[in-house]
């Protein structure tokens, strides 16, 4: 019986041993030769995306299928954000306003991939299409089209639209050869530079390269996307070389992959995707006390907390553009509980307030995605600290639930707020009602803006516009920029031009992609 | 001879779990750190004498992350075994002292719960109860409680028409004097070895479920979930991984060794019986 | 023996009323309103006229009891209802995915049974031994070893530090080796426990001590007595240990993303789609309860000794 004694120590030991190797081999060289692909072999680069699961489809203009069909380099538009977050021409020549009405030229090289010409009739009638199939592709819903020329033809709206261009970037608007049968669920026939060989809803989508793509040469012989469902797989994957590029990696992830130069690149490029909250005012009238919790977060902190996955912002859209510049109230706890105080609530014996015997309870609603998690873990701790409890409900989709039902005090939302390199996206979602505008949240004021906004032409015009809106949810207490998320490329070192520098993530795979030594 | 060398060994286990429990009892106290206390300048920081056993992605002390979690853990576990086996064995006892069409009704629900391997159903019922540790805890204790039942009905039976009871019968005990004074005595080794022997599945199957995340409510701590937020860093911080990993390997060991040592030292076969 | 098997499938006729019964109630023991958990998990905004088409669609006006007959009525002609997330017949699912798992559990049972009876016998015939200790440590640290922890700990050596086996399951065979190792070594440990005991009753049952008393040498006593008696009760054993493979393949196919039942019933949890987990459940109880009934008649026809009672 001894026996048995020295064997559980000397398993103990042994577990331990596991410990302390398990600690000192991420530091070790890597004894390993590198992975080297031979030249008969097909250069294949693998993507994985953890929303894959969502892209049932190969209609571009369903839901987000669009984006997996552009970040595999199946789908383009006839206008782009390049990598200074202007709008260039891509499958359009130019574009030219007069008033109502768009005259869009189209390049005249184009083909789709089975060798047909994208003419403006084909053009129009993914323009057309995209409002019947996808709620967000308002801009064009009420529009009228007229083919002019094989090449050209006029979008008429009825108000001035002057963000056509940048509408035009958007994933649902993208160029898809529509005939009778076609079977988006199967495939689809696009223009990019790769072409589908096979789609697995799901599981995953494979591609070869386009043979006849309009823009030259494809370096790639093939991509694929693969879903995953959670984030430590991915990086475990990757790890493994089993995928070999990715987009959103966690911060235990980046901190892994950037302190191993010699295998991974990571390139971080500052994006547009907002971190921020929502208040339910119906359920918390008191501007005081919306104020507070504004004061209780620490900003700064999360953006730590992300460890280079995020960059700081103050209003919606980032401190660099012209429509960014404003302000907010600066973290200060005390402040906030000196506007709790005032509302009549005193601490009680577990150090939260409480009125009339009720503690000071909030309601802190959100999904598990984006580090989300971890940020409202942080909340909830920064919140105990000034006296607030904070309740966590997690949601798996919070578009169908708790942003639908209002069944929040705070909601957690994750938004690009600037999707086309304009404030008037993000604005009209916030201010113009819907699902996407904080419960109870009604600003007359803000709504005539909003009007303002979708006619005004003059650039530094919208900004000031913007501001102002900004100003007002800020003054109301209505809602809370938290931060930017970065647009965070991993890539195995060897892979190259992923669009890595571009600010927006449904740019991924291209014909310059390409697997070297 | 042998049976002391027995008692020795579940005199160690019953202390080595008395101490587990007493450490989960503490917790509190002894815990070096604010176990939810987050600090976003050290995550992922490896251990130190401000956090012995180093620090979680959130910056939260492993160690006192830990003792937190035993609580959970080892209570969760502890309480549901006693509900389960209580309820249970009222149940079978019932079932096997009055016998008739209620005992049959009884039964026949039991086997159809019995149909569901257990772990599976209680997947489901969290699931679609969506998380939450109350949740957990009736999603695991649903089918738990039944192979209780059978034991304590199929011993009652065996010993029912033994003479002591038919005697105290006639000496005008009560029906329910006669369960708690005579039978209860009779069978409770049994129950409890068997009880005892759940605790470590009952643990195992919390564990499970929070890393499915159908267990506890974050930030609570509970090794499963720790084991599971963590999973991600273990290049990075293997100690956010491997201590509540060994904690709760560990504890159900302990648990399980308990579980034997008592059957051994009580002499009792239960498995076949619980089980049918 | 018949009559037996009669007694048997009669019983086993409550037993489904109450799987699909228990299965069927699953949806509405969930908080809230089962029209609107519908239309969220399909993605529908629920505004009130719609809620109410689908209150209709789904009979909630009618009695529970009716609408369990239903239902029942459905699931016995194979009918499980229609996926929320995708439209598609769960039975066909389920079916799809059953094929995956089936492929790693009975890998997995596989590879349990030949490494657990030799040594279970190995650690009975030399109870006490060092090699016995041993084993049984080791049978104690694999009951205690979830099998989620052992996943990990086995991605992390073998594709991360060793980087021979792929992360991402998908359908190939390299990617079937770690879920099978992380399935079967915690089911081992229970099966390792049961030969040694089951091995040494019979050691020490009178056959055993006549035989040996005859001079008959012990290793044909091992392989020809010991061994073939031993055999029914593993049989048990596996009719059980089914479950545990089931329960544990949610797990382990959620982590290597290997397309069985078990991960269409975790994407089923995460999106509300109540008929997946009213099928998944339902499917894995039928399997449960028919290979326990096999392994039962199996024990019965080949052990002379039990009687029908």
């Amino acid at each position: 019986m001894k026996k048995l004694l020295a064997l559980l120590l000397v398993a103990v030991l042994l577990l331990g041993t596991l410990a302390g190797c398990a600690q000192t081999k991420p530091t070790a060289p890597s004894s390993e030769a590198p992975k080297t692909e031979t030249p008969a072999e097909p250069k294949i680069v693998k993507i994985a995306d953890l929303f894959a699961k969502d892209y049932t489809s190969l209609d571009p203009a369903k839901n987000s299928c669009g984006w997996w069909t552009s970040a595999l380099g199946m789908s383009e538009t006839l206008f782009r954000i390049n990598d200074e977050y202007s709008v260039v021409p891509w499958l359009a020549k130019s574009a030219v306003a007069d008033g109502k009405t768009w005259t869009i030229e189209l390049r005249d090289d184009v083909t789709f991939s089975d060798g047909t010409k994208l003419d403006a009739e084909r053009a129009v009638a993914c323009l057309k299409r995209a409002p019947e199939v996808n709620e967000n592709a308002v801009a064009l819903k009420e529009a009228t089209f007229e083919v002019k020329s094989p090449t050209v033809f006029t979008i008429t709206t009825p108000k001035p639209l002057t963000t056509m261009t940048n509408e035009l970037t958007s994933v649902y608007y993208s160029m898809v050869k529509l005939e009778e049968g076609a079977d988006f669920e199967k495939g689809a026939i696009f223009t990019g530079p790769f072409v589908l060989s096979e789609f697995k809803p799901g599981v995953s989508t494979k591609c070869v390269k386009n043979e006849k793509y309009w823009a030259g040469e494809v370096k790639l012989s093939g991509v694929e996307g693969i879903y995953v469902a959670d984030a430590d797989t991915l990086s475990l994957a990757f790890q493994n070389g089993e995928v070999d590029a990715f987009i959103g990696p966690t911060t235990n992830d980046l901190k892994l992959f950037e302190s191993a130069t010699d295998k991974y690149t990571v390139v971080k490029t500052p994006a547009s995707r907002l971190y921020y909250y929502y208040f339910n005012q119906t359920r918390m009238p008191d501007k005081d006390l919306r104020a507070a919790f504004n004061m209780a977060i620490d900003h700064d902190a999360i953006v730590k907390l992300l460890a280079g996955l995020a960059s700081p912002t103050i209003g919606a859209y980032g401190p660099d553009t012209a429509y960014g510049k404003v302000e907010k109230k600066k973290y200060d706890p005390a402040a906030a509980k000196a506007l709790i105080e005032g509302l009549g609530y005193e601490l009680n014996a577990e150090g939260y307030y409480a009125k009339n015997g009720k503690e000071l309870e909030l309601d802190i609603a959100y999904y598990a995605a984006r580090s989300i998690d971890k940020i409202v873990l942080l909340m909830q701790e920064q919140l105990k600290a000034v006296g607030i409890k904070a309740k966590l409900s997690v949601s798996e989709n919070p578009d169908a639930t708790y942003l639908t039902t209002k069944d929040y005090d705070i909601a957690m939302y994750c938004m690009i707020a600037n999707p086309s390199a304009d404030p008037y996206y993000f604005m009209n979602r916030v201010v113009g009602g819907g699902n996407y505008t904080a419960a109870g949240f009604e600003s007359k004021e803000a709504k005539e803006l909003l009007e303002k906004l979708y006619s005004e032409t003059d650039t530094a015009k919208r900004a000031e516009l913007a501001i102002q809106m900004q100003k007002i949810i800020i003054d109301e207490e209505a809602m809370g920029f938290i931060a930017l998320l970065n647009k965070t490329t991993c890539m195995h070192n060897g892979v190259v031009n992923c669009n890595e520098k571009n600010p927006v993530s449904f740019y991924f795979l291209n014909a310059a992609t390409d697997k070297v030594k | 001879m042998k049976k002391t060398k027995k008692s020795v060994w579940l005199y160690i286990f019953l202390a080595l779990a008395l101490a587990l429990i007493l450490i989960s009892l503490i917790a509190k106290e002894i815990a070096p750190n604010d176990p939810n206390a987050t600090n976003v300048l050290r995550v992922g920081e490896a251990p130190s004498a401000k956090f012995p056993l180093g620090t979680d992605s959130l910056g939260r002390c492993v160690l006192s992350r830990v003792l937190a979690g035993a609580k959970t853990s080892i209570f969760s576990a502890l309480v549901l075994v006693l509900i389960t086996a209580v309820f249970g064995s009222v149940v079978g006892m019932l079932c096997g002292y009055y016998s008739g069409i209620a005992d049959g009704i009884v039964m026949r629900i039991i086997d159809g719960i019995m149909a569901f391997p257990q772990m599976i159903l209680a997947i489901a019922v969290a699931g679609v109860l969506g998380g939450g540790m109350l949740n957990a805890m009736i999603a695991l204790g649903f089918a738990s409680w039944t192979p209780y039942a059978r034991l304590a009905r199929s011993r009652v039976i065996s010993i029912k028409r033994e003479e002591f009871i038919s005697a105290a019968g006639l000496s005008g005990c009560s029906d329910f004097e006669i369960l708690t004074k005579y039978i209860t005595h009779n069978i409770f080794s049994s129950l409890l070895t068997f009880a005892t022997t759940q605790v470590g599945t009952v643990m195992l199957g919390f564990a499970g479920l929070s890393f499915l995340g159908l267990g506890v409510k974050l930030p609570q701590a509970e090794w499963g979930s720790m084991i599971s937020e963590a999973r991600g860093m273990l290049a990075t911080a293997p100690w956010a991984v491997l201590y509540p990993a060994l904690a709760l390997v560990f504890t159900v060991m302990i648990f399980n060794y308990l579980g034997d040592a008592l059957r051994d030292r009580l002499d009792v076969r239960l498995e076949s019986e619980a089980k049918r | 023996m018949l009559k037996y098997i009669g007694k048997r499938l009669l019983r086993l006729i409550p037993i489904l009323l109450i799987i699909t019964f228990v299965a069927f109630s699953l949806m509405y023991i969930a908080p809230g309103d089962p029209a609107q958990k519908k239309l969220i998990s399909k993605g529908i905004v629920p505004t009130e006229e719609v809620l109410k088409a689908t209150r209709e669609e789904m009979g909630l006006d009618k009695p529970f009891v009716v609408r369990y007959a239903g239902w029942f009525l459905g699931f016995l002609q194979g009918d499980l209802g229609k996926s929320y997330a995708n439209d598609r017949p769960v039975s066909k699912l389920l079916w799809e995915a059953m094929g995956k798992t089936s492929m790693v559990a009975a890998s997995a049972l596989i590879l349990s049974l030949i490494i657990s009876i030799p040594l279970g016998i190995w650690s009975a015939v030399r109870q006490n031994s060092v090699a016995d200790y041993v084993l049984r440590f080791f049978t104690f640290l694999a009951n205690a070893v979830p099998s989620f922890l052992l996943a990990l700990l086995l991605i992390y050596f073998f594709c991360i530090h060793l980087k021979v086996l792929p992360v991402l399951a998908k359908n190939s065979v390299e990617g079937l080796i770690l879920p099978t190792i992380a399935l079967a070594l915690p089911i081992c440990g229970k099966f390792i426990k049961q030969v040694r005991a089951e091995v040494l009753e019979q050691l020490g049952s009178d056959y055993v001590v006549g035989a040996q008393a005859r001079g008959v040498h012990s290793k044909i006593i091992l392989i020809r007595d010991v061994l073939h008696n031993s055999m029914l009760s593993i049989i048990t054993v596996v009719g059980f240990s089914v479950g545990a493979l089931f329960a544990g393949s949610v797990v382990i196919e959620s982590i290597f993303q290997w397309p069985g039942v078990g991960k269409l019933v975790m994407d089923a949890i995460t999106s509300r789609d109540y008929p997946v987990i009213q099928g998944f459940v339902i499917y894995i109880a039928v399997i449960y309860v028919v290979i326990n009934l096999a392994t039962d008649l199996a024990y019965r026809v080949f052990d002379p000794r039990v009687t029908d009672s």
